[in-house]
């Protein structure tokens, strides 16, 4: 019952005009971003978040929360029509969603991915409802200890999550981790590799090194590519899926849903993880396997569930606890710290209307990218056919303004610039950023837990294994460890990737 | 929106400094008259959305609108204030580049590395609003007065630990005050947001704490705090019941937070005096009295005389406690 009167006041605050507006605004957008490849709703939210200043906090969320889950939407779009993922969760999405759409049956295939996103949207928002403010009530019981332990424990399970090889994925954590150090130590104000650069005296800002290297990273990565874009744009024949079309989806969606939600709650997971995870998922299960990669629909329903379920839940711990599980999430923090908002376990309690205004868009965000997408698709398949060289230089100037508004310093700019090389030089070399964003974010904020509980416990490291919810969570950073390195595991984990790539 | 603020702004420099130019061989005897001419920047040396950042916008908007030229808040955060104050001492003296700062300003020669004079390169305007902070302990100590924290501390030296929000904070600089005065000795826990540390004072992982009513009464009141006293000497409104703590054993202790407007030094005066006038009419507004009350803030608004006074004085306090 007590969801019920909390989703109502979520509701209440969201049904203002202004509030639809802005979510209106916010999946419009992101379906936008998500169409048009390169651009990632990192970006789009890294941009938008200087101007986010004038509205009040409800609004600002829930137009930044549109663009992430919006863009879920508007790759698979892309994905299925002209085999080409406009965002790196729907890449799975063209294995069968084009397969569909050569064969004369793309309205199916955009229908099934936008009620498939729908459905899990709609439980995914029942299952925020229902655990994070437990999770909130947990929170308050973690001191210094518990967080730094939850801190190694997602380090380490985005790992041991990561795609490709795990040795590059811990060698690009370490280094984030580095990075983080960058600035001054919160114990005894001394500068640390700052170089006497008083700008670095604060540590390096997460918008200018993630737009650099998904933003700038990409573009020069895309420029590169020469080969002219030439796509056929399938047909759209019928939409709706039939009743045994129907039939056939609803478990994978069923399932996509629940894996996707669990995973998006992991540090490092996220839409990107749940849409191959799911995929995989479907294709051991299924009867007949080779039927995937052919057009099979469940490879379309399953995925496309997993990824809007998982950006989705990724707001729980970012909303409870105040710990980032992906940069986009990081970005949302600097988002309601700019409001004067702490994000922590006293958020539910202090801002309820702001807590479940949130929950209650994602409902109405999902219904809103529904009836906007299908209709709309003709117009968003016109919008890839924009040329590159056009779209590129928008995007710089955008970034550029968006992070040099953030501090008003025209150093951020320069460190995006720096790391828009980086971010090139990393994807020639196939290494990926997420986890040193992630160890980046994470650093700085498991140093100042780590200390404190040490000068809590008078220097005793023993704290970390005394405490039973810390220790608890060590034990399960230590089994994934162990599990990553172990064979046999080894062995399964890379046959998965291998059926993913 | 903000982009075309700038670009609004930009453009009316241009203008205003092409007309500028022109008119400089003219004397203005009355610079205050016709002031302002041209957008003003107010800096902040924080990140957008803290307390200082929220009080400057309100006054800023308020300033908007009654002399009808943009005033654009700029946040320079970063090393405690001390880049935004930086900025601000290097900006030019003519009225058009405010700062409003927070009371470690005068911890700034003593904590980090800077190249201003706090009193030669600032020109105070108006110490705004400030308050007065509640020393609070955790419940399990069994301790219900200032005395008995002191007795206590002395017979466990090192034993007690304080939550600070960093080297130069308001919470470690009353800490800091408190040890001096009493000859007592806490470690220090630094939290990068008080509010988390707060939290762990009322889960009993730290001893005790100073932080403002507004951040800790509402545990004192679920019985899981217990706050001994203020450290201002005039009541706090937000902890009426509660005494000053130099009136509790600790003879001359005393630290109150503030903000206020400074110019780089060598504004006119008449200007100096128009400024102080301006605010102390936008500290009269509704939302800044509510913003006020919500943070638990005093009204002080006083004149450039007693902010200078305020500065000096602090300044000398601090090169004793801080430059050991």
């Amino acid at each position: 019952m007590e969801l019920i009167n909390n989703l109502s006041l979520g509701f209440s605050a969201v049904l203002t005009g202004q509030n639809l507006l802005f979510s209106f605004f916010g999946v419009l957008l992101g379906t936008l971003i998500g169409v048009l490849p390169g651009l990632g709703p990192l970006v789009a939210i890294a941009v938008l978040l200087p101007f986010t200043f004038g509205l009040d906090p409800v609004s600002s969320m829930i137009m930044l929360a549109g663009i992430f889950y919006g863009a879920q939407y508007g790759g698979s779009t892309t994905a299925i029509l002209i085999n080409l993922p406009g965002e790196a969760s729907s890449i799975v999405t063209t294995l069968d969603g084009h397969e569909m759409a050569k064969r004369g049956e793309a309205g199916k295939a955009l229908a099934t991915a936008a009620i498939g996103s729908f459905f899990a949207g709609c439980v995914a928002t029942v299952l925020i409802g229902v655990f994070a403010p437990p999770l909130a009530e947990l929170a308050f019981q973690f001191g210094p200890a518990e967080y730094f332990s939850l801190m190694v424990c997602g380090l380490i399970v985005s790992v041991v999550l990561a795609n490709g090889s795990v040795l590059k994925a811990i060698g690009m954590m370490v280094f984030g981790l580095l990075l983080g150090l960058i600035g001054t130590d919160e114990m005894t104000g001394l500068q640390r590799m700052t170089l006497d650069i008083p700008e670095l005296s604060d540590g390096l800002s997460v918008a200018a090194i993630a737009m650099g290297i998904f933003g700038l990273g990409e573009i020069m990565r895309n420029l590169e590519d020469t080969s002219k874009r030439e796509f056929s744009v399938a047909k759209i024949t019928s939409l709706m899926p039939t009743r045994e079309d129907m039939k056939l989806i609803f478990a994978p969606m069923v399932r996509g849903t629940f894996l996707g939600s669990f995973l998006g709650v992991l540090p490092g997971g996220g839409a990107l993880l749940a849409s191959f995870s799911a995929y995989a998922l479907e294709k051991k299960i299924a009867k007949d396997p080779s039927a995937f990669g052919k057009g099979a629909i469940q490879g379309v329903a399953a995925p496309e569930s997993a990824n809007n379920a998982g950006a989705q839940t990724s707001f729980i711990p970012m909303l409870t606890l105040g710990i980032p599980s992906n940069p986009v999430m990081a970005l949302m923090i600097s988002a309601l710290i700019i409001q004067g908002i702490e994000p922590g376990p006293a958020v539910i309690n202090d801002h309820p209307e702001l807590f479940w205004g949130i929950i209650a868009s994602m409902w109405i965000g999902n219904l809103m990218l529904l009836v906007l997408n299908l209709p709309l698709v003709g117009l968003w398949v016109k919008l890839v056919s924009i040329p590159y060289k056009f779209l590129f230089p928008i995007v710089i100037v955008f970034a550029c303004v968006g992070v040099f508004s953030i501090n008003n310093t025209a150093f951020a700019v320069l460190t995006m610039a720096a790391f828009g090389v980086l971010g090139y030089v990393l994807k020639k070399l196939e290494c990926e950023a997420a986890p040193m964003i992630l160890g980046f974010i994470l650093g700085p904020m498991m140093e100042g837990h780590m200390q404190r509980a040490l000068l809590i416990s008078g220097g005793e490291v023993s704290i970390f294994v005394r405490e039973p919810i810390s220790a608890g969570l060590l034990a399960v950073a230590a089994i994934a460890l162990i599990a990553a390195v172990l064979p046999s595991v080894r062995q399964t984990r890379k046959i998965a990737l291998v059926e993913e790539d | 929106m903000r982009f075309s603020k700038l670009n609004r702004r930009t453009f009316g420099a241009m203008a205003i400094g092409a007309i500028g130019l022109s008119l400089t061989a003219m004397p203005t005897p009355a610079a205050a008259q016709s002031y302002p001419e041209k957008p003003i920047n107010i800096i902040v040396p924080t990140g957008p959305g803290s307390l200082v950042d929220i009080l400057a916008r309100l006054v800023g908007d308020g300033m908007t609108e009654n002399w009808g030229q943009q005033v654009i808040v700029k946040n320079i955060g970063g090393a405690g204030g001390s880049i935004g104050a930086a900025k601000i001492a290097t900006a030019e003296a003519d009225g058009y580049t405010l700062g409003f700062v927070p009371a470690n300003l005068t911890t700034h020669p003593y904590l980090y590395k800077i190249k201003y004079d706090v009193q030669a390169d600032f020109d105070p305007v108006i110490r705004v609003a400030g308050a007065s902070m509640v020393h609070y302990v955790n419940n399990e100590l069994g301790i219900s007065t200032e005395e008995e924290f002191i007795d206590y501390a002395k017979a466990n030296p090192g034993k007690l630990t304080f939550a600070t929000a960093g080297l130069g904070s308001a919470a470690n600089l009353a800490s800091e005050l408190f040890q001096t005065k009493t000859g007592v000795s806490m470690k220090a826990v630094p939290y990068k947001k008080l509010n988390l540390g707060v939290l762990d004072v009322v889960a009993g992982r730290v001893s005790t704490v100073f932080v403002s009513a507004a951040q800790g009464m509402q545990f004192v009141r679920d019985g899981k705090l217990t706050a001994l006293g203020i450290t201002g000497l005039t009541p706090n409104p937000g902890a009426p019941e509660l005494k000053p703590i130099a009136e509790l054993g600790v003879p001359g202790y005393e630290f109150k937070s503030w903000f206020g407007f400074i110019t780089p030094s060598g504004v006119p005066s008449d200007i100096i005096a128009k400024l102080n006038a301006e605010v102390l009419r936008q500290t009269k507004t509704e939302a800044f009295q509510q913003a006020l009350s919500k943070a638990g803030l005093e009204l002080i608004a006083g004149s450039p005389e007693e902010f200078a006074d305020v500065i000096d004085a602090e300044l000398a306090n601090w090169k004793g406690i801080l430059s050991k």
